[in-house]
């Protein structure tokens, strides 16, 4: 599905990406971990396509194209979800304006006439019922004066509407509690099939009892430094990342 | 011709003499026209050297000589019923066309018993205003708001309203004034004046609507006064014509446990500048003033604010939006002065600008002055494009960027509009600002 | 509660301690002004024709031109023909070699005020420039400060010794038709501080001026040319006092920096002329012209101020951001206290590409003063990515003082962003009563509480002078340079 190689990223002058590899196939799910700094969040926002980031060497292919000459809106468009780990605020605009104005762009990328806005309720409300959300949240700006645990609970929301190809969850286990995470990562599994890939990027295992991931890769200073499977990230949690990377 | 010249003084020297300004019976106003005529004789217009104008040259309005109608002016009865997007709403309505009160269009049938809305020089010859002391907003004499414009606004006064709110009377529907002006260029000097008595309560939509692309020129004063524990809602939308000129001061004096807000819209207009004045005369009296305005193509919108805190434990908030594109200019001023005795004042401001295009200007000055220690003031200032990281969150859901900085500019400008407590308004703001948007954020 | 307020009183109400005069003989000329005592004193400091040419153009541009009025202050009409504008103390011999040949008097004048000028008793980083009234009496460390090229000297003697710097940037960021009192400064300056690093070069101490005004009806006009070559840096400190006298007395001065490509100067100011009794009689207007010009790319200014004294100070040191990547910076304090009025603030000019500036201004408010900040935050058409943040706070003592805040913000690119707050309120009676609470009388815990409030500040100011600030801001010292 994604083919990354030897990705080379900076932010501004300073290199922070120093030679990624990394494939996903259809149907998996890869975690990739490493302490702050790491550039893990680089990877994330790259893959997305925000501005700030210059890619200095490598490639992206995804599902045949490649990913980087193509602005953020259309990899979006294409099934690219970030669900961030800092979701913006966006006063001013409803939560229900956003998910229908992505919904209709997707569509209308696909080819599709947009949604009514009667069907677009009963979908609405069905995406609700996963993430356990009242529905008074679509009427709230996006993300404004929201919890950290409604923000995430709103991202995983966004996902299942738009229903992505490759997911990849910034830190989305920061700042949850017990019960948020566990309905964080119940959406998320119900969400995972055989047609599409997620990307889970964290710091901590927690996460990862409730994903199970398919393939572990430890991230330190810009390189995959090792790969494994879900057992990579227990023994990390008992070594902790100066053990596995010296 | 307008410039401070001996020509646009006798210019206006002609206007005042050799028209038949009503309401001439009343010596008193006839004395106070010449007065206030002498006045503007020797300060003539304010110019770009007067700090309150140091953003706004009204030169442009030099080279007009537009005269005054004293006669109704006719308006096709469909093309009113578009041009109200209240119709349906039966709002309280007078209507004005190019500056004359049309009594057809008009609908007042159904005002609550006691309460007084007619145009004023009827008003000022059935003597319910009876005196240059009645009619003057003596308070704020020498203030900011008196320059040339509001002089020649007296002199040459040749309609407006006039509404008395009595005694603990509550209006439930809203009053709709709007001022129309279509078909040929004039001069208004529009004069409305406006009297809550203690305890009461009204909704006030001044709405100044252009129709055809034209120039003119509407010079307005609105005089409030606030008594005990009154309250007025007052919402004023600029609309003018693309090449209108539109200058307004709206002052307000308020008394004990009064409430003022005031909310103006503006959008319309060659050069718009409008003033909100407010007096916070008596203890704990309280004033909202918000406002939002789009400048675009060329045009020019200065929002000018004063509150002044008089008295103790008196408060304020105020929040205007602005929007500059194309090559359009906003000014914002807004002062907020405490004197002396004025204990226990709360004063907030805010002023958050956006500034779309390279030929765009955003000039802002929020400015406090305060002269008492007991006080809680604060006031911000921004000034920027869209916030880059929502632009980027759009395009991760799939958002177009044309559409997303549609979005977040309709966002911008909607946060100050969710405020207004009619829904109606709400809407139909919502409709103008987004139609205003849609023609012009095609970046 | 009264008895807190009488404490806070006593407090805001002690005495100016640099109100002393020497007495001296001095060589002054007659007040007045006109061409002739333009060539007179142009004349006395021996100068090439295009200073006195230059100053010529100034006076006469000078005399077109009135007096501004829109600041927040209020005084009665200066005659400018009372003044007297060349003053300097007798000196036995024309040139000095070194200083042992100061006269006594003016040195145990300077070490009254703490500030030595024997260069052994000196903390060793700091170099000082002393002005005393018209003139310059003595530079320490000139010798070790040439080793490295660096240029630190009086002006009069940068006219003499480096006339081709100061053609070249004399006037090039405070032009004479400026304003009023810069283009008065431009006929009549008498002396000040001249500073030239050359490129490269880390000035290895700190720089400094002391300004004292001891002559009656004198006026001060001194100015200041500082040059920061490519790749330079400078920290730069000047103090200024002067005699209690019942009469006030103007300072006009003109600062002008210049910073070329990767240079950064660091102007730091501890303000403290005499302000007038607690009736507001007496104290110096103090009328001043600062402006720094980052001419080049990634080079940075930041002006430091804490500003005490005065019976008026106007004043607003300012930085053109010319160059890109260019930063400039304003921190202020600004303490007015019986009659003292202070309109003061700065000017950012965003002109290059990704310029950044940052505004603090603190003020404090106390007795019947009136306390202002104006600021202008204006950027240009070709300013991309244009960056300002600033912050106004203003601290209120009492029921009869004043604290203004008046911004313009006036931007003309839409990449810029733009950002500015400002409070205002009293001192708070919980933080008073929680100081009290844990034992602290009201005098340390207005101290305290004003000393937080500045730190933002005072913790911009080098070390030496952080110490004299707050003991002019009459804080506790304790814990409190963060």
């Amino acid at each position: 599905m994604i083919e990354i190689r030897g990705l080379e990223a900076a932010i501004g002058e300073k290199p922070i990406l120093k030679g990624i590899d990394l494939t996903i196939k259809a149907g998996e799910i890869h975690a990739i971990m490493g302490p702050n700094g790491s550039g893990k969040s680089t990877l994330s926002k790259i893959l997305a396509g925000h501005p700030d980031y210059t890619v200095t060497g490598g490639s992206i292919r995804y599902q045949g194209i490649d990913l980087l000459t193509l602005p953020a809106d259309q990899r979006a468009q294409q099934g690219i979800f970030l669900a961030f780990q800092y979701p913006v605020e966006i006063p001013g605009v409803s939560n229900i304006y956003l998910l229908k104005a992505a919904l209709n762009a997707k569509r209308r990328a696909q080819g599709l006439a947009e949604i009514d806005a009667f069907d677009f309720m009963q979908l609405i409300k069905a995406k609700l019922a996963l993430v356990q959300m009242d529905e008074k949240f679509l009427h709230r700006a996006v993300n404004a004066g929201f919890s950290g645990g409604e923000k995430k609970r709103n991202e995983i929301l966004q996902m299942a509407l738009l229903e992505p190809t490759l997911a990849i969850l910034d830190e989305t286990d920061s700042g949850l509690d017990i019960d948020a995470l566990k309905i964080v990562a119940q959406g998320v599994n119900s969400l995972h099939s055989k047609d599409n890939a997620i990307l889970l990027i964290t710091h901590y295992q927690r996460l990862l009892d409730y994903i199970i991931p398919d393939h572990v890769h430890i991230l330190s200073n810009g390189k995959i430094i090792r790969s494994g499977d879900a057992s990579l990230a227990t023994l990390l949690e008992t070594k902790g990342y100066a053990g596995i990377i010296q | 011709m307008k410039s401070n010249t001996a020509d646009s003084f006798s210019y206006y020297r002609h206007l005042l003499t050799e028209t038949a300004l009503p309401g001439q019976e009343a010596a008193w106003l006839a004395s106070l026209r010449q007065r206030e005529f002498d006045r503007f004789l020797q300060n003539g217009f304010p110019s770009r050297k007067q700090e309150d104008w140091k953003y706004t040259s009204t030169a442009a309005l030099a080279n007009t000589a537009f005269e005054i109608n004293l006669q109704t002016q006719p308006l096709d009865k469909n093309r009113y019923e578009k041009t109200n997007p209240f119709i349906r709403l039966e709002y309280h309505t007078m209507v004005f066309v190019n500056g004359i009160f049309n009594k057809t269009l008009s609908h007042l049938d159904n005002l609550p018993k006691g309460v007084v809305l007619k145009e004023i020089i009827q008003a000022i010859l059935s003597n319910e205003i009876s005196s240059e002391a009645q009619f003057e907003n003596n308070a704020h004499r020498g203030k900011p708001s008196c320059h040339g414009f509001s002089t020649l606004n007296i002199a040459l006064m040749q309609s407006g309203f006039y509404l008395a709110v009595p005694e603990n009377c509550t209006i439930e529907k809203p009053i709709h004034v709007m001022y129309i002006a279509c078909d040929t260029p004039y001069e208004a000097h529009l004069h409305n004046h406006i009297v809550m008595e203690k305890g009461s309560h009204a909704h006030l939509i001044e709405h100044y609507i252009g129709l055809d692309k034209m120039s003119y020129f509407n010079n307005v004063i609105s005089d409030i006064f606030l008594k005990e524990e009154a309250l007025l809602n007052h919402c004023k939308i600029t609309a003018e014509s693309e090449d209108a000129f539109h200058i307004a001061t709206t002052r307000t004096t308020q008394g004990r446990s009064s409430t003022f807000k005031s909310y103006s819209f503006a959008s319309g207009g060659k050069l718009i500048r409008s003033d909100t004045h407010t007096l916070l005369k008596e203890k704990e009296s309280e004033a909202l003033l918000q406002g939002v305005f789009i400048a675009k193509n060329q045009q020019h919108i200065d929002h000018h604010t004063y509150i002044e805190h008089a008295s103790e434990h008196t408060r304020s908030r105020e929040w205007y939006k602005g929007i500059a594109h194309d090559k359009g200019r906003g000014v914002f001023n807004g002062r907020v002065r405490v004197e002396k005795g004025a204990i226990g004042t709360s004063a907030e401001q805010r002023s958050n600008n956006l500034l779309l295009s390279r030929e765009a200007e955003i000039d802002t000055k929020p400015e406090l002055e305060i002269f008492n220690d007991d006080v809680r003031c604060a006031h911000g200032a921004t000034v920027g494009y869209l916030d880059e990281e929502a632009l980027f969150y759009c395009a991760t859901r799939g958002i177009p960027l044309k559409e997303a900085r549609f979005l977040l500019t309709f966002a911008f400008v909607k946060e100050v509009v969710d405020t207004l407590e009619n829904p109606h308004l709400r809407s139909i703001l919502m409709y103008i600002m987004q139609s205003v948007l849609e023609d012009q954020i095609q970046c | 509660m009264d008895n807190r307020n009488t404490q806070i009183n006593q407090f805001l109400n002690k005495e100016y301690e640099h109100g002393f005069v020497t007495s001296l003989e001095s060589d002054a000329l007659a007040p007045g002004l006109n061409e002739d005592v333009i060539r007179t004193i142009s004349a006395k400091k021996n100068e090439p024709d295009f200073m006195l040419q230059w100053r010529l153009k100034a006076y006469r541009h000078w005399v077109t031109m009135t007096e501004p009025a829109w600041a927040h202050v209020h005084y009665p009409p200066i005659s400018y023909q009372d003044i007297v504008y060349y003053s300097a103390p007798k000196q036995k011999k024309e040139a000095l070699k070194s200083l042992d040949e100061v006269d006594p008097e003016l040195l145990r004048t300077y070490e009254k005020l703490g500030i030595s000028l024997k260069e052994q008793e000196r903390l060793a980083g700091v170099a000082v420039d002393a002005v005393f009234d018209s003139v310059s009496v003595a530079t320490t460390f000139k010798e070790k400060l040439k080793e490295k090229g660096i240029i630190f000297c009086s002006f009069s003697d940068a006219v003499q010794n480096h006339p081709e710097l100061i053609k070249q940037y004399l006037g090039s960021v405070v032009p004479y038709r400026d304003n009023f009192f810069a283009a008065l400064n431009a006929a009549v300056f008498t002396d000040g501080s001249f500073v030239y690093i050359p490129k490269g070069v880390r000035c290895p101490m700190e720089l400094s001026t002391y300004f004292r005004i001891n002559a009656a009806n004198t006026g001060q006009f001194e100015r200041t040319l500082i040059i920061a070559d490519v790749g330079s840096y400078v920290s730069y400190l000047e103090g200024c006092t002067a005699p209690m006298r019942d009469e006030n007395q103007l300072h006009a001065a003109v600062v002008e920096l210049i910073a070329l490509e990767k240079a950064e100067i660091k102007y730091s100011t501890v303000q403290n002329w005499y302000p007038g009794d607690k009736d507001g009689k007496g104290g110096i207007y103090n009328f001043v012209t600062k402006r720094g010009a980052c001419r080049g790319d990634h080079s940075k200014i930041s002006w430091t101020q804490i500003e005490t004294g005065s019976a008026i100070t106007w004043k607003y040191p300012s930085v053109l951001l010319q160059g890109d990547n260019s930063i400039g910076e304003f921190y202020s304090v600004a303490l007015t206290n019986h009659h003292q009025q202070a309109d003061t603030g700065t000017k950012m000019y965003h002109i290059g590409k990704n310029t950044k500036s940052t505004i603090i201004s603190k003020g404090i408010s106390a007795g019947q003063a009136q306390n202002a900040y104006r600021g202008l935050v204006s950027v240009l058409k070709g300013a991309q990515n244009a960056r300002n943040y600033t912050q106004c706070d203003s601290l209120l003592l009492g029921p009869d003082c004043g604290a203004h805040t008046f911004p313009y913000i006036e931007v003309k690119n839409p990449t810029a962003q733009i950002e500015h707050e400002a409070s205002t309120s009293k001192i708070s009676e919980e933080q008073l009563f929680y100081c009290q609470q844990r034992g602290i009388n009201t005098e340390d815990a207005v101290s305290m509480i004003v000393n937080g409030f500045c730190k933002q500040v005072i913790k911009q100011l080098p070390m030496e002078f952080a110490v004299e600030a707050q003991k002019l801001l009459g804080l506790s010292l304790e814990g409190s340079v963060g």
